[in-house]
């Protein structure tokens, strides 16, 4: 049922007059830039080599322990609330699942009243055209301006100060299976953004926007031939693969066309390299063997020239992936020691259950550990790049119903919950999920803007009988620190801080602090719906440290199936099977939490 | 609480899928009252729906297996889950309807699709194919509504205490149950008359009238008397379109040699 916690609805902080507040600011504001930037939350993880680390070290493992609700929010939404709340000039900024509404709540007074907020028209038939649930992963703050997609394949930038709408871009198309839940991500005045649409066969892509105008300045396909995918021969190293238009010929006939290559995950960038780095998801349908070859590059991480698109690089996770195993993972630019040496390297726990550890200059594979139970692959070949395949766990139409794959195709752990990694601890902080899978795969066929699937998958809890875990990962030794059980998979992002505090939510609706050293439990409140959000941190005008978080259970549907919304009475299930009692202990909802001390 | 090794089935599983369609011009519905504006509805396969097919003739018998086959080949399992139990599409067995339940209501929503998303499927099937599925829906058992889930002792839930696992390290490993071993060859004889139900031809094919694709009396006589078995077979094999309209047959190479010649030779045999 939904929420009913009594808490105080607003914090004493948010009782400092405005004036006063504006003043602190307008002081300071100059001389600690810095320290004023240390206090936002600008882009979905923080910020460019998505650590979701922040340098504010007011909550530590001596003082979480009377860490507090200070407000709450409902959306007024029912869906899973993926993505977080962004935080700039004492607004903080929360954008909605589907019908996709923007708030933006006046941090400096009490009660955070609101100062405006953006009801966009988004066409409905994008709740159909959606795999799995009408989530969005949030909004990014540049040049003044939030942006964010609406899920009906649009682009939006709303001012952020007057909550006006500056432009507004269709980039996707409902009709070929494609929507928009990921956050854009800018880089200098590129708007950065692809579409998801994995389960309907679409051709999938990025574009860059220009900020100014939303005017499309390139698309690049993430399959295809060359020309396509904006890739030059001159330019194009990929560390293993060497040949011309491999995004094509590594798929039997015209397969790309409706080979999926969806971009719904995280974005990276790196200043001094200037590439951005992007996940693929996977390639459609789920019964492999319509669609023979490496299928190039789905399931891949790519590294892109943000100006022109140009494709510098690509590492295939998953080649001919027939598991669903996308590699849309959050991808974490640090300095990792690998056999004892400094490595700018890019980390990323993949859905097929190895962390990978690649060179993010040149996509060489440095380590590739499994993280969780895995059975589809015995390991990664760190000379070919290639895994090391478990030939009885293949599937395909043809092969009848494979059974004891490890992970499900729900991942080792979910895409939509990022990981996060403080270099003051050198570890890497993230929810895991511990399911295993049968793949019952027949044939599919294409029918634009209908699903393409060809495949059932029961899941069933791996081995300890825990669906999930957070644990933290030492990316050097490629081994688990620490680890919090579970019961239920777990689905929340990450985020640690430089209070050496990690903070997590679980699907049975607690949000959780723990040492982020020792994995000790700090603190816990219940928040009324299970979360599948991200964490984030911000300083508030009264200069204290706050942790905000959304509750609200979704982004997959096997993960509430069963339940009954209040709001769509006209359809009732049973329960889903992996975990029937989810029921018990959280119901949907759309909450969002400030906590602090 | 699931335990080690337990394997639990997940309800909502997502299967098949059989034939294909590209984009078709035809006359959109408008002005009709007989359904919404095309515009309004994602058109499946981008085939723009009649107008006017409520008052189209009806099959007298509409067949509610063949409406199953459509269920799958039609990808409408994708979103409302494998036995229509939902997915993220509604449960379409739960007797509870967003757009009323009568068989005329269901048709309307399958044919012009609705506005969350449910795709208009008439450009596809035709009314034939949407009064399959009608019946095949209607024929769903309704299962017993129990409005009370109880946790209690002897209650009608799976209780089981959450975060019993709190701070307990990482389990050994486990190896999970065995593959089944894969099965590549036809392991029975099956009359030829029965092989095209095996291999999901009837999803899209019948023998005296179109579904999706040709009748395959029609092909046979188009053919008769011509040497055209690996051509047919290829076609079978590999995919195609063009010969029937715009519509494409799907590549089909999980069919076994041995059954593919079987069933070209007894479509061929059909007058």
């Amino acid at each position: 049922m939904p929420s009913s916690t009594a808490v105080s609805r607003w914090s004493a902080a948010a009782r400092v007059p405005a004036v006063v507040a504006c003043v602190t600011v307008l002081l300071t504001g100059a001389a600690v830039a810095q320290t004023a930037a240390d206090g936002e939350w600008t882009m979905p993880a923080r910020d460019y080599a998505s650590t979701r680390f922040s340098k504010l070290a007011e909550i530590t493992p001596a003082n979480a322990t009377r860490l507090k609700p200070v407000w709450t929010f409902s959306t007024g939404v029912l869906a899973g609330h993926e993505g977080q709340p962004l935080v700039v000039k004492n607004t903080m900024y929360v954008i909605t699942p589907w019908p996709n509404v923007l708030y933006a709540f006046d941090l400096s007074q009490e009660g955070y009243p609101l100062k405006w907020k953006y009801r966009p028209d988004v066409n409905p038939n994008a709740i159909g055209v959606s795999c799995c649930d009408v989530i969005n992963r949030g909004a990014f703050y540049a040049d003044g301006k939030v942006i964010y997609n609406l899920l009906d394949g649009h682009t939006v930038a709303v001012d952020a100060a007057t909550g006006q709408e500056v432009w507004k871009t269709q980039i996707a198309d409902l009709g070929e299976g494609e929507t928009t839940p990921m956050a854009p991500f800018v880089v200098k005045d590129r708007v950065l953004v692809g579409a998801a649409g994995g389960e309907f066969g679409i051709y999938g892509f990025v574009k860059a926007l220009d900020l100014k105008t939303g005017k499309l300045l390139w698309t690049a396909r993430n399959l295809g031939p060359d020309a396509d995918m904006l890739v030059n021969p001159a330019t194009f190293k990929p560390f293993y693969d060497k040949g011309t238009d491999l995004g094509k010929t590594t798929w039997a006939g015209e397969t790309y066309k409706t080979g999926g290559g969806p971009v719904w995950g995280w974005m990276s960038y790196d200043p001094q390299l200037d590439l951005f780095y992007y996940g693929v998801g996977n390639p459609s349908p789920y019964n492999a063997e319509q669609r023979v070859g490496d299928n190039k590059w789905t399931a891949s991480i790519l590294a892109r020239r943000p100006s022109d698109g140009s494709l510098v690089w690509a590492y295939q996770t998953t080649p001919h992936d027939n598991w669903d195993y996308d590699a849309v993972s959050a991808l974490i630019l640090a300095d990792v020691s690998i056999g004892g040496k400094p490595r700018k390297a890019l980390v990323t726990f993949n859905k097929n259950g190895f962390q990978y550890t690649l060179d993010r200059a040149t996509g060489e594979l440095l380590a590739a550990p499994a993280f969780v139970q895995v059975t589809w692959a015995k390991n990664i070949d760190l000379k070919t790049g290639r895994p090391v395949l478990d030939s009885t766990k293949q599937t395909g139409a043809s092969k009848g119903n494979v059974k004891g794959v490890c992970p499900s195709l729900e991942g080792g752990v979910s895409p939509a919950s990022p990981a996060a990694y403080s270099p003051r601890t050198r570890l890497f902080y993230t929810s895991t999920n511990n399911m295993c899978m049968d793949y019952a795969a027949v044939e599919a066929q294409h029918f634009r803007g209908t699903p393409f699937i060809g495949a059932g998958t029961p899941y069933y809890a791996g081995p300890g009988g825990n669906l999930g875990a957070f644990m933290a990962w030492d990316a050097s030794s490629g081994k688990k620190v620490w680890e919090l059980k579970e019961h239920f998979p777990n689905w929340s992002g990450a985020l640690v801080t430089a209070g050496d505090v990690a903070f997590y939510g679980t699907l049975d609706g607690w949000f959780k602090a723990v040492d982020a050293k020792t994995g000790k439990l700090l603190y816990k409140q219940k928040v009324g719906s299970g979360i599948v959000g991200n964490p984030i941190t911000y300083r508030g005008p009264d200069g204290k440290q706050y942790v905000a978080v959304y509750a609200g259970i979704g982004g997959d549907w096997f993960l509430l199936a069963g339940d009954v919304r209040s709001d769509d009475p006209a359809d009732v299930r049973p329960p889903s099977d992996p975990y029937k009692d989810i029921g018990r202990h959280t119901s949907q909802g759309g909450i969002v939490w400030i906590f602090g001390l | 609480m699931p335990s080690t090794g337990q394997v639990i089935a997940l309800v909502a599983a997502t299967m098949i899928a059989v034939a294909g369609c590209k984009p078709q011009t035809s006359t959109p519905a408008q002005g009709t009252g007989a359904g919404p504006k095309a515009e309004d509805r994602i058109a499946a396969g981008g085939a723009v729906p009649a107008a006017n097919a409520l008052s189209a003739p009806r099959p007298a018998t509409p067949n509610p297996d063949a409406g199953g086959t459509l269920f799958a080949a039609m990808n409408c399992d994708g979103c409302h889950g494998g036995g229509a139990v939902g997915w993220v599409g509604p449960s379409l067995v739960d007797g509870r309807w967003r757009y009323g339940g009568a068989d005329d209501e269901i048709f309307t929503s399958i044919f012009y699709g609705r506005p969350k998303g449910m795709p208009a499927y008439g450009g596809v099937i035709g009314t034939d194919g949407a009064w399959q599925l009608v019946a095949y829906i209607k024929a769903q058992a309704v299962p017993t509504v129990v409005p009370t889930t109880s946790w209690l002792a002897g209650g009608n839930a799976t209780a089981t205490p959450a975060a019993a696992h709190e701070g307990e390290q990482a389990p050994g490993a486990a190896t999970p149950a065995p593959a089944a071993p894969a099965a590549n060859a036809p392991e029975t004889e099956v009359p030829p008359d029965q092989l095209p139900a095996k291999y999901g031809c009837t999803a899209c094919h019948a023998v005296d009238h179109k579904v999706v694709g040709p009748a395959f009396k029609d092909v046979a006589a188009k053919y008769r008397g011509k040497d055209v078995g690996a051509v047919l077979s290829g076609k079978i094999k590999n995919g195609g379109s063009g010969v029937w309209g715009e519509i494409p047959m799907p590549p089909n190479p999980q069919v076994p040699d041995p059954d593919l010649q079987a069933i070209v030779k007894w479509i061929l045999s059909l007058k």
